[in-house]
């Protein structure tokens, strides 16, 4: 360590499963915080610590079991420990999963950085009969091996210890260095000082790694090198290389490679791991025996998804309501302690109309977070992309796209951010234009005020039929996408199915909380932003004159009551309509009311008047002020999807039919997703183009359904 | 044509089969991997490299192959389980 850096840098490495979030959220606590590599759209977490009165910065990166450059996690892997030169690199290893594990290690010991193995999990691998003698492993392997159980804690210290003698330089490791053979350690030498001819091109790489990439076909490698003034001869000597080592052995040299890695490491386990007794099947094989059973899997899967959402809304209900009373609170506070004014009608209709609606499904958000954290850490998910990937691949999806699909019902952001686990881009892409139709939380105050106006007997099933309308939706533009911009077939599946545990409420907690915060922070800045604009836009340009007298009416009310001929109950109610109709006239000559007018031409098709127009354009901003803004619009003051005066409003409104309503609610579904959601589907795309894209063919097929539906129910007789 | 018909039946008559023809419950080695060199490494890297021993934990026929090896399980796509070359193991 320089003696004039204030901190270690450590880089915390690992394959995934290993438990490397896990120690990093021991190791850092609450001291973290979420950015993103250079460049790319993979987040990195960067965490600080103290002991012994030095300072720790730990940097998580992304899990991986190799660090070639066939992923992008890979290459930023690598990238953040030659490049972002640490002091120190840990190295997390599953004891339960030794030789697996190590195959990365002896990738990462190549790249020439001081290396520290925590021995993760040794509890694990001891119940399932494997005693590893640690220190005999540690002097196999030349690097300080922790023994670290982290869910329990354990070893934090003796880490921390270690880190800091390595960088301090009291401890200097001598890695064990994978050693491929005669022929082969002689070409690498020799290309090695071909690239060293230059080491101005090195970037910090060490000759022999770079030899060895190239003769390893490693595109990255080989764009690195191209400035190299000699590169020709190296090019030419690492094919030369290549073909006289496939000669000898008669396999690709990476075969080769990896056999030669999974050699030594056998070599190492078996000499530092002792059987205690025959390996018995645990607990895992019993029950993936049937969650993964070719028949069972799928049943218990819909089980699991239906519990899900039951529990999403059946217990979000409760603490729903104490939050709506809360903010009611708030607003009748505000209103009763300001001056009537352009003030107090930004605060109470644009900020807490606007923020609140969003607050509201915050414990369904959390809960549902919560439930699919859970799926995550007892290791779930991978059986449910295992037995899902049947279908979707079919569909021409990923087994693993129903992850971020599934995350689309909670919230769309999180959705398009999701589908970063998958590797291929066109997957990636293909999931991320379709999980727009899983209909997120906001969508379905939208159902639940439709379909009780219109349905009050069966709203249950017009709300789940729209839903369900959502997965065909998806379904249909997949099997479209697929055949048209992204042809081909999903990447194949792969993927480790890690052994069931019982997760720690810390961890779950800590996982909703990563999620919830993104949406709470996505109400507070998006959100608002748009509440203000759509305030603004329906309360200017300010009527002035009206096409009734309004005033005179509420005046003549007035006497009527002082003259007795009405009551004092009357009169409010008479007051009210009239100020609610005042409102609503208000709105329709305000910005927001003529824009719903210029768009009501392409709307009249489908049966939709300027009013609906307005609410839709509102939803571009912000799916859940949809249902508050048409509380604007029909005059009824502040509403939400249970308020019984808009939902008379609406059936009772000449102008729709049930196939309006159903149009409307379908069209709800499709069309573009918020704005705070394009703007992460931009994010993770990367690309204007599919942004465009995105927008265009929702709203086509908005469109396109709505008119089927209503045009088609009006031909058929119904509505 | 020995290449396509060996796809077809899975078997070579010498003992060699893919993944996707496996049998669960049984134990296998890994005799070869025919793919490009990404498909190598990520097959590899997760521990299935030539001369690995596994045990099939699930493979009905359609949708991807489960197995252990190594003391971890993965689960791998039919499409890649059909470039695996394996061998039963006597036991």
């Amino acid at each position: 360590m320089n003696p004039d850096k204030k901190e270690i840098v450590v880089a915390l490495a690992g394959n995934p499963n290993s438990g490397k979030t896990t120690l990093f959220n021991n190791l850092t606590g609450a001291n973290q915080h979420v950015g993103n590599y250079p460049g790319v759209t993979v987040e990195s977490k960067v965490g600080v610590a103290e002991y012994n009165g030095l300072r720790f910065r730990f940097v998580d990166l992304p899990g991986t079991y190799s660090l070639s450059a066939y992923s992008i996690e890979e290459i930023i892997a690598r990238n953040a420990i030659i490049q972002g030169k640490p002091d120190v690199v840990v190295n997390i290893v599953d004891a339960s999963n030794l030789e697996r594990n190590l195959y990365l290690t002896t990738q990462i010991v190549e790249l020439g950085m001081p290396v520290i193995i925590a021995l993760n999990m040794a509890d694990m691998a001891k119940r399932r009969g494997f005693l590893i003698d640690h220190d005999l492993l540690s002097h196999l392997l030349g690097v300080p091996v922790i023994p670290t159980v982290g869910n329990k804690r354990r070893g934090m210290d003796n880490l921390l210890e270690s880190i800091s003698r390595v960088a301090k330089g009291e401890v200097n490791p001598q890695p064990s260095i994978v050693k491929f053979g005669k022929e082969m350690e002689q070409e690498l030498a020799g290309l090695g000082d071909l690239i060293s001819r230059d080491p101005g091109v090195m970037n910090g790489y060490k000759p022999r790694w770079l030899a060895l990439k190239l003769m390893e076909n490693d595109a990255e490698v080989a764009k690195l090198l191209s400035k190299h003034p000699h590169i020709k001869d190296i090019v030419n000597a690492a094919k030369e290389s290549g073909s006289k080592i496939e000669a000898i052995y008669g396999e690709p040299t990476s075969t080769i490679i990896s056999d030669k890695r999974y050699g030594f490491i056998s070599g190492a386990c078996s000499e530092a791991t002792k059987l205690t007794g025959e390996h018995r099947h645990d607990i895992s094989d019993k029950i993936d025996l049937a969650l993964i059973h070719p028949i069972l899997g799928l049943p218990i899967f819909a089980l699991f998804m239906w519990l899900l959402f039951h529990l999403t809304f059946s217990l979000g209900e409760k603490p729903m309501e104490w939050i709506e009373a809360g903010i009611t609170a708030l607003a009748n506070f505000l209103s009763a302690s300001m001056p009537e004014g352009m003030l107090s009608s930004l605060l109470i209709d644009g900020v807490i109309g606007g923020v609140g609606g969003v607050i509201v499904f915050l414990p369904n958000i959390m809960i549902l977070f919560f439930c699919i954290a859970l799926l995550e850490d007892t290791g779930y998910m991978a059986r449910a992309a295992f037995v899902m990937d049947r279908i979707m691949h079919k569909i021409g999806l990923h087994g693993k796209s129903f992850i971020p699909m599934l995350i689309g019902f909670g919230c769309t952001v999180p959705a398009y951010m999701g589908s970063r686990i998958l590797e291929d881009r066109t997957d990636r892409l293909v999931t991320m234009h379709v999980s727009t139709f899983m209909s997120c939380g906001a969508r379905l105050p939208v159902y639940i005020l439709v379909g009780g106006a219109f349905w009050p007997e069966h709203a249950g099933n017009v709300v789940f039929s729209i839903y369900a309308l959502g997965v065909v939706a998806a379904i249909v533009a997949v099997k479209f996408l697929r055949s048209t911009r992204f042809k081909g077939m999903s990447a194949q599946f792969i993927m480790e199915l890690p052994p069931y545990r019982v997760p720690t409420l810390r961890s779950l907690l800590l996982h909703m909380w990563e999620r919830a915060w993104m949406y709470v922070r996505k109400a507070g800045t998006v959100i608002l932003g748009i509440s203000i604009i759509m305030w603004f836009l329906m309360t200017f340009p300010q009527t002035k004159t009206f096409s009734t007298d309004y005033e005179a009416l509420i005046e003549e009310t007035d006497v009527s009551m002082s003259e007795g001929l009405i009551g004092a109950g009357e009169r409010d109610s008479m007051v009210s309509q009239y100020e609610n109709e005042m409102a609503s006239e208000s709105i329709s000559r305000s910005f927001a009311g003529r824009l719903g007018k210029l768009v009501e031409p392409v709307l009249k098709p489908l049966g939709f008047d300027w009013k609906l127009g307005v609410a839709l354009i509102a939803g571009f901003a912000a799916k859940e002020v949809v249902v508050s803004t048409m509380g604007n619009v029909y005059g009824v003051g502040e509403a939400d999807e249970t308020s019984e005066s808009l939902r008379s409003k609406l059936s009772s409104d000449p102008n729709y039919s049930k196939l309006t309503a159903y149009a409307f609610l379908v069209f709800v579904l499709l069309y573009m997703p918020c704005m705070a959601a394009l703007a992460v589907f931009l994010k993770e795309s990367k690309s204007w183009k599919e942004l465009a894209f995105q927008i265009g063919y929702t709203g086509a097929l908005a469109w396109i359904a709505a008119f089927v539906i209503y045009q088609g129910g009006s031909l058929l007789g119904l509505g | 044509m020995l290449g396509a018909r060996r796809r077809f039946e899975g078997h070579a008559g010498n003992g060699t089969m893919t993944l996707s023809h496996a049998e669960v419950g049984r134990i296998y080695v890994l005799e070869g991997l025919d793919g490009g060199a990404a498909f190598r490494e990520k097959i590899c890297s997760m521990g299935l490299n030539t001369g690995a021993q596994f045990r099939i934990i699930a493979n009905s026929g359609h949708g991807p192959v489960g197995l252990e090896v190594r003391q971890t399980r993965l689960g791998i796509g039919r499409g890649m389980a059909e470039k695996i070359r394996i061998r039963e193991v006597e036991s």
